[in-house]
């Protein structure tokens, strides 16, 4: 018998990725130098479903609504895109969650606005979208809800909902309201055309229900929001909510046992883990760790989803807690690296006066530059390799303030790391395909793309040596090489292009 | 629904609105969602074109961090558009031209607010 309620997504996030939560970036880009199909073979291989298409692994959000949904007693689960006709004959309801559904969040609008061709994340969507599957559970009267992180996105591609019949957009955390919402769905009653998810509706601690099944690459919550106050966030207006250890480990053996290559603790910050305010507490982040790498042994893989600076700052020159982690409970020479998200922004202490003054908290914002320095240290003496986000181009931004932050990544130069360049990019602008990066760019803008750019290169074949060991990396190792080889043939030749254009 | 995940707390403060989604109706919409947002808004939009009513209102809705707040078309007229739970609940009608307020039903009257 086939499922009521069908939780799915497009091929770009139902995937692995290879193992290598990383690699699944590559689909926020065009298309370019080969053909989909190979792009989609690096960032997005299909995974292994069972006999009614339901996927091994599969994304954390939408694995918590599957929870939800199966707590509440609906006939309810996680499908893989390519099996969603093998429940046309009972699908009432069609759940559909996205981190990007239409390319318009970082990096994919940078990559768009660059070349003007539309990346591969967004064209898979929408073919998932118009996929015959899908078209034919709608024309058999299921209802369609859309939610998550890139819910925003639908209010401006309103046309497409509306063609899609697309009937209910969610925007926030969807444990609660999905349960009234199908229900109201399988009992054919109306729906609203767009649900925002209020801080008295997000899920309290223990509401928060445990996920099912194994995630992509074994991504285990272990809090939700951020005290640190940040103006283009809005994880930050939620309230903070710290998973109890055993739920945490509950996912974590879940995980294993359904044969992921590792675990990635995700959190806005991880050190921040049963914090006091601010100031992480050791003790409970070596409990976290130890019982968890206790759990998945010697060899699976281990990564944090994103730590703050000055968290990693404090715990080490406080705790010596990022060295102790490191080196006597997560690395050993199966796992030689520990890669994390983290978020420069700027190297401007005016521009982080303005957006983000409590990111560099505990430590004044006059200091945010020299917080970045000492985390980017410890992190490579600790062998933590950051990708890291700098924000262009952000309304009320100065010359100065570009130009302190290209000092401050030219004195990252001796960390290992990837730096990445966000530029803001207006919403809806780039619908139209006539709003190009290049007619905004400043020349301090070029100058600061052009040393992110130098530094990543210059650290990229290191890092992929370390982080993709096994012989099964090797053909997506060797593509990978191609396309930066091919990156950087073709900056090369842009560069001094678009510094004329800049100088017009 | 009962659920192990938590109950939904259904918005109990309903708007209805009745015509176009002018600057005035949004702007009148921010004040309810000010007064009324703690106990979660329900705003019933009819009749409708539904890319262009959730169009009008992306400003409002995108500049609400904190409450819950639905929002229902319909394509007929106020009958229909009416709380579920009936008129007590009805906190504003808001009505975009003066024509339209003789189609709203007599026990909301005393509620319309015309918006131009
Ligand atoms: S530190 Fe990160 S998660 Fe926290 S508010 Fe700032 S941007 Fe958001």
């Amino acid at each position: 018998m086939g499922f009521e309620v069908v939780i799915t997504t497009d091929r770009t996030m139902m995937s692995n990725h290879h193992g290598k939560e990383f690699l699944g970036f590559v689909a926020t880009g065009p298309p370019i130098s080969m053909p989909e199909k190979l792009w989609l073979y690096i960032c997005a291989p299909k995974v292994k479903v069972d006999d009614q298409g339901r996927p091994v692994e599969a994304p954390y959000g939408l694995r918590k609504i599957e929870a939800a949904l199966q707590n509440a007693g609906f006939n309810a689960a996680v499908v893989d895109p390519d099996h969603v006709e093998k429940h046309l004959d009972s699908v009432k309801a069609i759940l559909i969650g996205h981190h990007d559904f239409f390319a318009y969040g970082p990096p994919s609008s940078e990559w768009w606005s660059i070349t003007g061709i539309e990346p591969v994340n967004r064209r898979s969507f929408i073919r998932f979208m118009n996929s015959p599957a899908i078209r034919e559970a709608k024309r058999r009267g299921a209802r369609i809800i859309v939610g998550g992180p890139a819910a925003w996105q639908w209010l401006y591609e309103l046309e497409l909902a509306e063609k899609w019949g697309v009937d209910t957009i969610v925007d926030g955390e969807g444990e609660k309201v999905v349960v009234e919402l199908v229900d109201k769905a399988l009992r054919g009653e109306d729906l609203p055309r767009y649900v925002y998810v209020g801080v008295d509706n997000v899920p309290r601690v223990e509401e928060i229900p445990t996920i099912k099944g194994a995630s992509v690459n074994g991504l285990v919550e272990i809090m939700r929001g951020c005290p640190r106050g940040c103006r283009f966030c809005s994880v930050t207006l939620r309230p903070l909510r710290f998973i109890p250890l055993e739920k945490i480990l509950a996912e974590v053996e879940i995980n294993i046992r359904a044969g992921t290559r590792g675990i990635i603790l995700h959190s806005e910050d991880v050190l921040l883990y049963q914090a006091d305010g601010v100031r992480p507490r050791p003790d409970p982040v070596l409990r976290l760790h130890e019982e968890v790498i206790k759990r998945i042994g010697e060899k699976k893989s281990f990564a944090w989803a994103h730590v703050s600076l000055a968290a990693l700052k404090y715990a080490e020159e406080n705790y010596k807690l990022v060295t102790k982690l490191t080196r006597e409970i997560v690395l050993n020479e199966h796992r030689r690296i520990l890669g994390v998200e983290v978020g420069i922004e700027t190297g401007s202490p005016r521009l982080a006066r303005e957006i983000m003054i409590g990111k560099s908290k505990p430590y004044p914002v006059e200091m945010w530059p020299q917080v970045v320095e000492d985390a980017f240290r410890i992190m490579h003496e600790n062998m933590i390799v950051p990708a890291a986000t700098v924000i262009l181009g952000i309304p009320g931004e100065t010359s100065d303030d570009v130009v302190k932050t290209v000092e401050l990544i030219e004195r990252l130069r001796p960390y290992r790391s990837i730096i990445v360049p966000m530029f803001f990019v207006p919403m809806g602008a780039l619908k139209t395909n006539k709003w190009f990066l290049r007619d905004h760019l400043k020349p301090e803008h070029v100058e600061a793309l052009k040393v992110m750019f130098d530094h990543t290169i210059y650290w990229a074949e290191d890092i992929i040596k370390l982080y993709m060991v096994s012989p099964i990396h090797l053909p997506a190792r060797l593509l990978l090489r191609y396309f930066m080889a091919y990156v950087k043939w073709k900056v090369k030749k842009i560069e001094s292009a678009i510094e004329e254009i800049v100088k017009k | 629904m009962e659920s192990a995940t938590g109950i939904y707390r259904k918005p109990s403060a309903t708007v209805l609105v009745y015509g176009d989604i002018t600057p005035g109706v949004v702007e009148r919409l921010k004040s309810l969602l000010r007064i009324h947002g703690s106990r979660g808004l329900r705003i019933i939009i009819a009749p409708h074109n539904t890319p262009r009513v959730l169009e009008s209102l992306r400003t409002f809705l995108q500049d609400n961090y904190t409450f819950t707040v639905e929002v229902y078309t319909r394509s007929t007229g106020f009958r229909e558009a009416e709380s579920p739970d009936g008129t007590r609940d009805v906190v504003a009608v808001l009505v975009s031209s003066s024509e339209l307020v003789k189609s709203v039903p007599s026990s909301l009257q005393d509620r319309v607010v015309v918006v131009t």
